[in-house]
C-alpha cells in the first residue's frame, strides 16, 4: 500500500464518519479528489467524452463514500473501475447514436452521405439576431418609462437608459461615461454598482416578460448571521 | 504543461472541462454581437460550468439556469458569471486566462460568428501564470463571493485557483486568495444559520443563543435609552447583530427583541430595528415584517427619510406559537425565526 493509497483510505474514513452536506464530509471529500487528480493516476484514455465520463465518476464516488469497501481493492482502483463504467456508458451510447444516423441518411440508391453535410443552418440565428433587435429596441423606446425614470442620484440624464446603450452593444469603459456626465470620484465609483442594482433587475424584468427566461423566486430571504 | 497561477499551488484544483461545458459555451458565444463578447461570454461561461461541477461533486445544490450569466438579455449587456447557489446568492466565477489566445471569428454568411482558437506557434508562445483575476465593477456587489477559475480552453481543463469573500478592486491578486477549501466552510456557515428558531422561553431562564447579547453591548447608551427609556417589570430584552446590504454598502444593524411574561402561557413581544456605530439614522426604505407561521405578514413597519429607529406595536403570543421576523432593503433580506 502506497503513501497516496493510506491517505486516501484516511480520508474517506474519515469522511464517512460526517453526515452528508456536512463541511467536515465535504472537505475530506474534496482533498481526495484534488490528491487524485494531482497524482495523475487515474485511468486515462483519450476520448472525446473523457471530461464528461470523470465528472459522473466523481459526483457518484463523493455522494456514496461508503460504497468503498477497503478490504477489497485500493482506492484509485475503486475509482478507475466506475471511470471505466462511465465510460463503456458514453460508449455504448455514443455506438447508438451512429447507428441511428447511418440509418437515416441512407439515400434509395444505398448511398450513405455525409450527415454533417445535411444538417440544416443553425435554427437559433433568428432567435439570436431577434434578442439583440429586441432587447435595444426596447431600451431605446422604453415604451413603460421605467429606464428613463430610473435615475443615478439626482442626476435625470444619468438614467438606466443611457447607462444600458454605453454599455451596449459596445463596453464604454465606467470611467469614460462618468467623465461624460461630469460625475466626481465617489460618484464615478458608484456608478457601476447602480447598474447591478437599478438596471440589471429592469433587465431581468424584460427578459421574463419576453419569454427568454422562467421567473425564479431566487429572491428567497437569507437567514441572518 | 500549464503553469499554474501563483496561488499555493498545492491546494489549486483541477477540473477537466466537459464536452457539455464547450457546447453551451460555444452557443453563448455564437449570441454575442462582437468577437470580443463572445469571447468573454464564451470564458465565464466556462468558468461558471467549471465551478457548477466542482459544487455538484460536492453535493452543493445550484440551479445553473437562474443566474445571470444564463440570462440571454443579461449577458448580453454585462460581463457577468454567476452561479446560483440553492438558498444563498450569487458566486461570481472569473475566468483568468491561462495562455495567449489568438482568436480568430470567422464570420459566416449568415452573420453568426464562429470561434476558433488558434495557438500560432504553440510550442514557443509561453503560457504564463496568471498574476491577477479581474472582477468587473459592476459585479462587484450583490455577491456571496468570488472563485477565480483558470482555463486553458485549448487543454480542455480548468483550474479552481482560490476563493474571495468580497471584491473591492477591479483586481483581485492570485496570491492572496483563500483555498477552495475555505469556499465550502463559507458556504456552510451562510447556509447553517438559525437553521434552528431563537427559543425566547428559554430566555425567560436566563438561556440565550451566542448572537443574542444585551442591548447595551450592542448599542451606545445613548441610543438605547433613547429607544427604551421605558422600563416595565418582567422584560427580557436582547439584542443581535444584522448585516444587510442596501443600495451601495453593507449597512450593519441591531435588531431588538423585548419579551414580557404576562400571565403564564402569554407573552407580550415587540421588535425595533436600529443602527449602530456612528450611523444615526437607518437606511431609507427599511422594511421590519413579522410573518406568522403560515407566512402571512400580521405587522409591518418601514424607514423614511431620518429615521433613527423602526419598530412594531407589541404583540400577543403563547407558547409554542412560532414567528419569523424579516428585515428587508429592496436589495436584500435577512429572516430569524422565533420560537416562544
Amino acid at each position: 500500500m502506497n503513501d497516496l493509497d493510506k491517505t486516501l483510505r484516511t480520508l474517506i474514513a474519515q469522511a464517512c464518519n460526517h453526515p452528508p452536506k456536512s463541511w467536515e464530509r465535504r472537505q475530506r471529500l474534496s482533498e481526495v479528489h484534488r490528491l487524485v487528480m494531482k497524482s495523475g493516476k487515474l485511468w486515462r484514455e483519450y476520448t472525446p467524452y473523457y471530461n464528461d465520463a470523470l465528472q459522473e465518476m466523481w459526483e457518484f464516488c463523493c455522494h456514496n463514500p461508503e460504497q468503498y469497501d477497503p478490504s477489497l481493492k485500493n482506492v484509485i482502483t475503486w475509482l478507475d473501475d466506475y471511470l471505466k463504467k462511465r465510460l463503456r456508458n458514453f460508449r455504448d451510447a455514443r455506438y447508438r447514436q451512429q447507428r441511428r444516423e447511418i440509418i437515416t441518411v441512407q439515400t434509395e440508391s444505398e448511398d450513405t452521405t455525409d450527415p454533417i453535410a445535411n444538417l440544416p443552418a443553425r435554427p437559433d440565428i433568428h432567435s439570436v439576431l431577434e434578442i439583440w433587435e429586441k432587447t435595444l429596441d426596447w431600451v431605446q423606446t422604453d415604451p413603460d418609462n421605467v429606464l428613463c425614470s430610473t435615475c443615478f442620484r439626482g442626476y435625470c440624464q444619468v438614467n438606466c437608459q443611457a447607462l444600458i446603450l454605453r454599455r451596449f452593444p459596445s463596453e464604454t469603459p465606467w470611467s469614460t461615461i462618468a467623465a461624460e456626465f461630469n460625475l466626481t470620484p465617489p460618484e464615478a465609483k458608484d456608478l457601476p454598482k447602480i447598474y447591478n442594482r437599478k438596471c440589471l433587475p429592469l433587465l431581468r424584468k424584460f427578459a421574463v416578460s419576453q419569454g427568454y427566461v422562467e421567473e425564479k423566486d431566487i429572491s428567497s430571504p437569507r437567514k441572518s448571521s | 504543461m500549464i503553469h499554474n497561477a501563483q496561488t499555493p499551488q498545492d491546494l489549486t484544483i483541477p477540473m477537466p472541462i466537459t464536452q457539455e461545458a464547450l457546447q453551451i459555451a460555444q452557443k453563448f458565444a455564437n449570441e454575442q454581437p462582437t468577437q470580443q463578447k463572445a469571447l468573454q461570454v464564451y470564458h465565464n461561461t466556462l468558468a461558471v460550468y467549471t465551478v457548477n461541477n466542482y459544487l455538484r461533486i460536492m453535493d452543493i445544490p445550484t440551479d445553473l439556469t437562474a443566474g445571470d450569466s444564463w440570462n440571454p438579455i443579461v449577458r448580453l449587456v454585462a460581463d457577468v458569471a454567476d452561479l446560483w447557489v440553492t438558498g444563498l446568492g450569487r458566486l461570481e466565477c472569473r475566468p483568468v486566462l491561462a495562455t495567449n489566445l489568438d482568436l480568430k471569428a470567422v464570420q459566416k454568411p449568415n452573420n453568426n460568428f464562429w470561434l476558433r482558437f488558434t495557438n500560432s506557434k504553440p510550442s514557443s508562445k509561453a503560457k504564463f501564470a496568471p498574476v491577477v483575476c479581474y472582477v468587473p465593477s459592476e459585479v462587484q456587489i450583490g455577491r456571496i463571493g468570488y472563485v477565480a477559475v483558470q482555463i486553458d480552453s485549448e487543454q480542455q481543463e480548468a483550474t479552481l485557483l482560490g476563493f474571495s469573500k468580497t471584491a473591492a478592486t477591479d483586481e483581485l491578486l492570485i496570491s492572496k486568495l483563500q483555498p477552495m477549501n475555505d469556499l465550502l466552510k463559507h458556504l456552510e456557515i451562510k447556509s447553517s444559520l438559525s437553521v434552528t428558531p431563537v427559543n425566547l422561553s428559554q430566555w425567560l431562564q436566563g438561556i440565550f443563543e451566542d448572537s443574542w447579547q444585551s442591548v447595551e453591548s450592542l448599542l451606545d447608551t445613548q441610543k438605547a435609552n433613547y429607544a427604551f427609556r421605558r422600563r416595565v417589570a418582567n422584560t427580557i430584552r436582547r439584542a443581535k447583530l444584522l448585516k444587510l446590504e442596501t443600495q451601495l454598502t453593507e449597512a450593519t444593524l441591531c435588531l431588538v427583541v423585548t419579551l414580557t411574561q404576562q400571565k403564564s402561557p402569554n407573552f407580550d413581544i415587540s421588535l425595533q430595528v436600529l443602527p449602530v456605530g456612528g450611523e444615526i439614522y437607518l437606511p431609507v426604505g427599511l422594511k421590519l415584517t413579522v410573518l406568522d407561521k403560515l407566512g402571512e405578514v400580521f405587522l409591518e413597519a418601514s424607514s423614511g427619510n431620518s429615521d433613527n429607529l423602526i419598530q412594531t406595536r407589541q404583540f400577543g403570543g403563547r407558547s409554542g406559537e412560532e414567528f419569523r421576523v424579516k428585515i428587508s432593503s429592496e436589495e436584500d433580506s435577512i429572516t430569524e425565526d422565533f420560537a416562544i
